[in-house]
């Protein structure tokens, strides 16, 4: 799916000390399966998930996806990648506060019809998420149940790609290991990306890429 | 609802939303300041009205014997569009008036020599009255009028009422058309002989207005004589420093309200900022995110000019009721200066605003948190 080839970044390009997040490596990504990223802070691994998603341009390198070159699509096309066929959870849940659940699902949805909202409601049942919280809002909802209510707006539109970028930092042991769970089993047929620097929550997954320092140093 | 749309937001933002549209009502309130100035000219309505279909023609200093100025009054006289009324030559201002502003104010008025030309001039511009009492010295007045000035049928006015008065004058009939201006009848006898006769209403059949005073200043060619300038002409001239004013004003309004509904809203969009760049992350374009945040702002303002409207509905109701019209004033519902100053202060506060806020939104980049 990805084929990765002499990526490199580079921060504060304009400073005479550049700071090199990825160092030019190849790399390359199958159609499913569960992958960890895994590696220290300022590794890149957070920063190879961004131009992997699209959300950031290397500097230099190749980065193919299905044969697309996403280095060269204009910016438009990398929005209607990123709404068709990615999702995103973040190491924060990023729920909009004055939206209940439900809605914090809706608001990525591509259809807000009756059918996306039913959709939407199988989602949530299936994480865990009871009829009753639908309508609460994130302050009133705890931090697993939020994580969850995250993945299910980052699956909401099917993706072929889930980016997750340290999803279980902020949780507990037993939500931590719930939400890898549901990752997993969404891996089955598609490809999840799981950022992070806890190996113990990879225990499940089909391969792991460790970073140190801007380089892979094992894949 | 759909959770992108504004109203979504609006309903789920109810504080922050209220203390906006607060806010945003400020500037509907230059509507109101745009209704007390043009009240002034609101005084002046029916004498425009009157003065673009009755215009005074007088001699000129210079002209001897008057020769010029009969000749033209014989060259009118033959004009079959045209109505002469000779005139005495004793005009009389109006009284002095309180607008609703409370300025003081005197409004001009129109002399007539004797009943019949009184009754050919209301005839021609379509004022009832009841010519009963007329007689010499006879004031017309309106029904507002009256109650402005505090006079009432049957009552006399001289020099000690008004320091343009020559004479005792009473007034004789009430009128309904809501004028502030005196209509005289002076039965003088000047126009008996024609070296006193100087002066001359015209009123034309088929013209009006500018239109009206070209045809009777073409008419007049060379010849030594004056042909009155237009009422409106005069109260657009006394009445321009007011409007410059009063635009002057809404500019400073709309630039101090423009900097602190920014202020305000700078600070509810940093607080939203992850909120955008989620957006941005999950797809949603540049174009989209602006036109929410535009769609935000406008109904918001949409609802603070609707209900800034119907505040200021009820105001202007209540104040005409109980205080300006039992004193012959009025505040007017509908005025374009008041439309136009607060279109021009909405603007300056919504375009920077939604262009700032709007653009500003796009540029969130959630891998920077």
């Amino acid at each position: 799916m990805f084929k990765v080839k002499d990526i490199t970044m580079i921060y504060d390009m304009e400073s005479d000390e550049k700071s090199f997040a990825l160092k030019g490596f190849d790399l390359e990504l199958p159609d499913k399966g569960l992958i960890g990223i895994i590696g220290p802070s300022g590794s890149g691994k957070s920063t190879l998930m961004y131009c992997l998603s699209t959300l950031k341009k290397p500097v230099e390198g190749s980065i193919l996806y299905n044969d697309r070159e996403l280095t060269e699509i204009s910016s438009k096309e990398r929005e209607v990648l990123r709404r068709q066929e990615f999702g995103f959870i973040f190491q924060k849940h990023y729920l909009i506060p004055y939206m209940g659940a439900m809605d914090n699902v809706m608001v990525a949805s591509m259809n807000q019809g009756f059918e996306a909202r039913e959709k939407a409601r199988t989602f949530l049942k299936n994480l865990g998420i009871k009829d009753k919280e639908f309508r609460k809002k994130p302050s009133k909802l705890s931090g697993g149940q939020c994580q969850r209510v995250a993945i299910a707006r980052a699956m909401i539109n099917d993706p072929k790609v889930v980016f997750a970028d340290e999803p279980t930092a902020s949780l507990d042991h037993e939500n931590a290991y719930n939400v890898m769970n549901i990752l997993k089993e969404y891996s089955k047929d598609r490809l999840v990306l799981v950022v992070t620097h806890d190996r113990s929550i990879l225990d499940g997954a089909d391969r792991i890429i460790e970073m140190w320092d801007g380089e892979i140093t094992e894949a | 609802m759909k959770p992108l749309s504004a109203i979504y937001y609006i309903k789920q933002n109810k504080r922050r939303a209220i203390l906006l549209i607060i806010m945003l009502m400020t500037s509907t309130f230059l509507y109101l300041a745009g209704a007390y100035i043009s009240c002034i000219s609101y005084f002046y309505d029916k004498e425009i009205k009157y003065g673009n279909r009755i215009i005074t023609a007088y001699v000129q200093s210079d002209d001897e014997n008057y020769a010029d100025f009969h000749d033209f009054i014989r060259e009118c006289e033959k004009d079959p569009d045209l109505v002469l009324l000779r005139r005495s030559p004793k005009g009389h201002a109006s009284f002095m008036f309180k607008t609703t502003l409370g300025l003081e104010m005197t409004a001009d008025s129109f002399v007539f020599e004797n009943k019949d030309d009184l009754k050919t001039a209301f005839d021609n511009l379509g004022i009832e009255c009841d010519y009963s009492q007329i007689k010499d010295h006879s004031i017309v007045i309106s029904k507002a009028f009256a109650a402005n000035v505090g006079l009432k049928l049957g009552d006399q006015v001289d020099e000690k009422y008004s320091r343009f008065l020559n004479g005792t004058y009473t007034i004789d009939a009430i009128i309904y058309d809501n004028s502030y201006n005196c209509f005289y009848v002076e039965n003088s006898g000047a126009y008996d002989s024609d070296s006193a006769f100087v002066e001359a209403n015209i009123i034309s059949k088929s013209r009006s207005g500018q239109d009206f005073w070209s045809y009777l200043s073409d008419k007049r060619g060379e010849r030594k004589l004056v042909i009155a300038k237009l009422i409106s002409s005069q109260v657009d001239e006394q009445f321009a420093p007011f409007i410059l004013l009063f635009y002057g004003a809404s500019l400073i309004l709309g630039l101090i309200l423009s900097v602190v509904v920014n202020s305000v809203l700078t600070e509810f969009y940093l607080k939203r900022r992850f909120e955008f760049g989620l957006y941005r992350a999950i797809g949603m374009s540049r174009g989209r995110l602006v036109r929410k945040v535009a769609a935000e702002i406008l109904l918001m303002n949409l609802i603070a000019v609707v209900l800034g409207a119907g505040l200021i509905m009820l105001f202007t109701f209540l104040m005409n009721e109980m205080i300006y019209l039992p004193s012959g004033r009025f505040l007017p519902y509908w005025t374009l200066i008041g439309l136009f100053g607060f279109l021009m202060t909405d603007a300056m506060v919504l375009i920077p605003t939604i262009i700032t806020k709007g653009v500003g939104m796009t540029k969130v980049d959630v891998t920077e948190f």
